[in-house]
């Protein structure tokens, strides 16, 4: 983790991630449809694009999760980081600040931030052990999906999107 | 009386705090008997055609599995018009900002319908989380929403930002209409 962010959003914003996706998925469907330009040059039967059709949207719906996951854990850090640089008083700004001196740079998602909000938030435990859940999906997408996951629930774009809507809506983030 | 807030502070902050056996078992009956609503709404959508033999209509038990709740059966609506097959797929309960979620699905895709707080129509409505001080006052606060005391299935808007609309018989049909590619 760096010891100052630029202050800037970094990559797209929810919203353009939300568009990216959704073009996406219509460009998909468009491409792999028989009233696309060479349709039956590129496919010998119709069967042949429905199944490829379906590989490339649950690719896409992958891609697009991580992409959503990763902003959200921007926002999370982003607020660590105004939170250890401020004079708030208010205690999880206090609790990071002591968490930044203690671990440096190396400051983790789960056990240092989400801790934080666990413990000085209003934020219910089960609520964040969603989130817990949530970004263990976004450390098996970001890591190669070596292994086979035991997530206890269905991630995809539809839920994980609102999710984070939610999530960056209801927080009271301040960077 | 902040000796009071700080010890009710305290508790509420305790791990697994009221997250009992009987806590989980409680929320998936509730869950199970909220599909079945959604279920019996969902018939009547489709009652007309349902009495003229024009649909049909079955319930197979599935396997879900959920992180706390474990494994469980929920049942999985399976509409039958003509030679399409379109499932009510049941996703799960444990979801964040939702009480459950059960897909549409068919030939051309899913499209969820989560169950929401009525008063819910955008993203922004789903959580609210302050900051607690010492003495258990609240800063950097953003406004609560209303308790929630009743939820509706509701169906998400592809505009952005998402809005939640209810489900009723017109936004079932199309929905159902767009995973069927009709």
């Amino acid at each position: 983790m760096p010891d100052r962010y630029s202050g800037l959003t970094p990559g797209l914003v929810l919203g353009e991630l939300a568009e990216h996706h959704f073009d996406t998925v219509e460009a998909l469907r468009l491409y792999f449809s028989p009233v696309s330009p060479h349709f039956s040059d590129r496919f010998d039967y119709p069967a042949l694009a429905e199944v490829k059709l379906s590989a490339r949207l649950e690719e896409t719906d992958a891609r697009s999760c991580l992409a959503v996951l990763t902003s959200l854990e921007a926002a999370f850090r982003m607020d660590f980081d105004y939170g250890c640089r401020s004079r708030l008083k208010d205690s999880l700004s206090k609790y990071f600040r002591d968490i930044r001196k203690m671990r440096k740079s190396s400051i983790r998602l789960d056990e240092d931030i989400l801790e934080g909000w666990k413990r000085y938030s209003t934020v219910s435990n089960l609520h964040i052990g969603e989130l817990r859940s949530a970004f263990k999906f976004r450390h098996w997408l970001a890591h190669g999906r070596y292994w086979t996951p035991k997530f206890g629930q269905k991630y995809d774009f539809e839920t994980i999107y609102p999710m984070a809507e939610a999530i960056v809506s209801g927080f009271p983030f301040r960077a | 009386m902040i000796a009071n807030d700080f010890a009710e502070f305290v508790s509420s902050q305790q791990v697994g705090a009221g997250e009992t056996p009987e806590m989980w078992a409680k929320m998936l009956s509730e869950w199970l008997r909220d599909l079945d609503g959604l279920y019996e709404k969902v018939a009547g959508f489709i009652g007309e055609y349902v009495r003229s033999g024009s649909i049909t209509y079955s319930f197979t038990d599935m396997t879900l599995i959920e992180e706390e709740i474990g494994t469980y059966a929920a049942k999985r609506m399976n509409i039958r018009i003509g030679a399409q097959q379109i499932y009510l797929e049941p996703i799960g309960t444990l979801l964040i900002g939702f009480k459950g979620r059960v897909d549409i699905v068919g030939p051309m895709g899913r499209v969820p319908i989560f169950l929401v707080g009525a008063h819910v129509k955008k993203a922004s409505d789903l959580i609210r989380v302050s900051i607690i001080s010492i003495g258990g006052k609240k800063s950097r606060s953003k406004p609560e929403p209303p308790p929630t005391t009743s939820w509706n299935w509701k169906i998400v808007s592809h505009t952005l930002p998402s809005t939640f609309m209810d489900l009723d018989q017109d936004s079932f049909l199309a929905n159902l209409m767009k995973v069927a590619n009709a």
